[in-house]
């Protein structure tokens, strides 16, 4: 499939932080289909971040779109991907012992499926990557950790049901010929370096939110994928090495801005 | 070696209450079914029939059980549509994922996994397709669920929380497929295995009676 350069572009969980910074990234290049589960202006009317510093979703006017989509409803799904060209997921639910499944799993086949039924022509799905998971099969001592390691979820439920979604999603890019990209994220943090953070550190796997946005656009315009089904890892390149970030840099000419040297030496 | 009740999920489906009939031959067995009117099916004696969606009733379906026998992803259907895709889908990742939880508390060591060998058909009919390779699910929800009911308990296995041996079996019966026979003597030798020493187990093999 070709890039997606133009045109229209859904993005499930457009409420969230990082679906708030997609849509910033995206929004003065595509018409944009923002959905979530809940209203997006309710989202912001109650201020709904889901952390101290985390973005809210933008309001944008016409031509762009808003839009209550249950990703667990596959009519609501279908119906949100008509019309589109690309579709990106970043819905999330993590602790709910119900709904974890039928958003990060369910959802997922729901999203892949419309994707197919509508021929679109690209879908960024996103997921999680648990840098410890506490157990000995994790990847936590390990250092140049390449995209494609197989991910190891154990027990703990959101990574569990992410990981059964991205199989799903795979499934889908193999079998239908959906041109999907899963891009693997971590922890997020503003660009923003605050006094009292300097010389305090930053985790192994971080990226800022404005860069996690601009990741979707270049993941929209890269040229067609080696292979139907790509994974990235989506993280700033930092001099610990544990985790390879070359294979974003190569197929979607994306790096990290903010690498945070400032958290990283002593001040 | 497991000794005490065996509990076998799927049992009102023909899988599964084949697997009753012949292991209840040998010891007791609870049968669990989706079901509520009962299996539907003679079970064999000594068998207590146990309703139970295993996504919200595991727990209590398990009581009094050394072992499981999960053979409900062996031929769980989902109907025509949508939603009894994502149904399937649900009941086989979530209710697996419960399931495991469940038996972990009750201090379950091993489950045995029965899932479909359709997983592997979309190899080439001339390979001898072995059980380490990649399985291989059609994108719709009927061919995923299972799949995702041996990445649970794969991966929950791997961290060396419970065993679980992973039985691919064909069409029950069929020509092609795996004997009741078949069947119940696999499941009782992966119930009747030694405990791995350390480290986790998590192992597939594939029971076929006279198909590829």
């Amino acid at each position: 499939m070709a890039a997606v350069d133009n045109g229209r572009v859904v993005i499930f969980g457009a409420g969230g932080p990082v679906g708030a910074t997609t849509t910033e990234a995206l929004k003065d290049h595509y018409t944009l289909r923002c959905t979530d589960v809940m209203p997006l202006e309710q989202i912001v009317a109650q201020e709904r971040r889901q952390s101290a510093r985390a973005p809210l979703p933008p309001l944008l006017p016409a031509p762009h779109e808003r839009r209550v989509v249950d990703v667990t409803r596959y009519d609501q799904v279908l119906e949100a991907c008509r019309g589109m060209d690309a579709a990106i997921d970043v819905t999330v639910l993590r602790d709910h012992p119900e709904k974890a499944f039928t958003v990060n799993t369910v959802g997922a086949f729901h999203v892949a499926r419309a994707a197919a039924e509508c021929g679109l022509k690209r879908l960024i799905h996103t997921g999680p990557f648990h840098v410890s998971l506490h157990h000995a099969a994790d990847s936590w001592l390990d250092h140049d950790v390449p995209d494609e390691i197989p991910l190891h979820p154990g027990d703990d439920l959101y990574a569990l049901t992410k990981y059964l979604g991205g199989e799903i999603t795979r499934v889908f890019a193999e079998g239908r010929g959906v041109e999907t990209l899963t891009l693997l994220y971590c922890l997020f943090r503003p660009r923003e370096v605050l006094p009292e953070e300097r010389g305090r550190g930053v985790g192994p796997f971080t990226v800022s939110w404005e860069d996690t946005g601009r990741a979707m656009l270049h993941g929209l315009r890269a040229p067609a994928m080696p292979s139907p089904h790509e994974v990235f890892l989506i993280c700033a390149g930092q001099p610990h090495r544990k985790y390879r970030v070359d294979k974003a840099r190569r197929l979607l000419n994306w790096e990290a801005a903010d690498t945070w040297e400032e958290l990283l030496r002593r001040s | 070696m497991v000794t005490g009740s065996v509990a076998i999920t799927g049992a009102d489906r023909p899988m599964g209450a084949a697997l009753c009939r012949g292991l209840s031959a040998a010891g007791e067995v609870i049968a669990i079914g989706e079901s509520p009117g009962g299996p539907g099916t003679d079970l064999g004696g000594a068998v207590a029939y146990r309703s139970a969606d295993l996504r919200e009733g595991a727990r209590e379906a398990l009581q009094g059980a050394a072992a499981v026998v999960h053979a409900q992803p062996h031929g769980r259907p989902a109907a025509e549509g949508w939603a009894p895709e994502a149904e399937v889908l649900d009941v086989l990742s979530r209710g697996t994922y419960v399931l495991v939880q469940a038996a972990r508390e009750a201090g379950i060591g091993r489950i045995v996994l029965v899932s479909p060998m359709s997983l592997m058909q979309d190899y080439p009919a001339d390979y001898a397709v072995e059980p380490w390779w990649r399985p291989r699910p059609r994108p719709d929800g009927e061919s995923l669920a299972p799949y995702l009911a041996e990445l649970v308990c794969r991966e929950i296995a791997r961290t060396g929380a419970i065993e679980v041996c992973c039985l691919r079996m064909g069409r029950l019966d069929d020509p092609e497929g795996t004997s009741s026979a078949d069947a119940v003597a696999a499941v009782a030798a992966a119930l009747g295995r030694e405990a791995a020493a350390d480290g986790y187990w998590w192992h597939v093999d594939h029971v076929l009676t006279g198909g590829k």
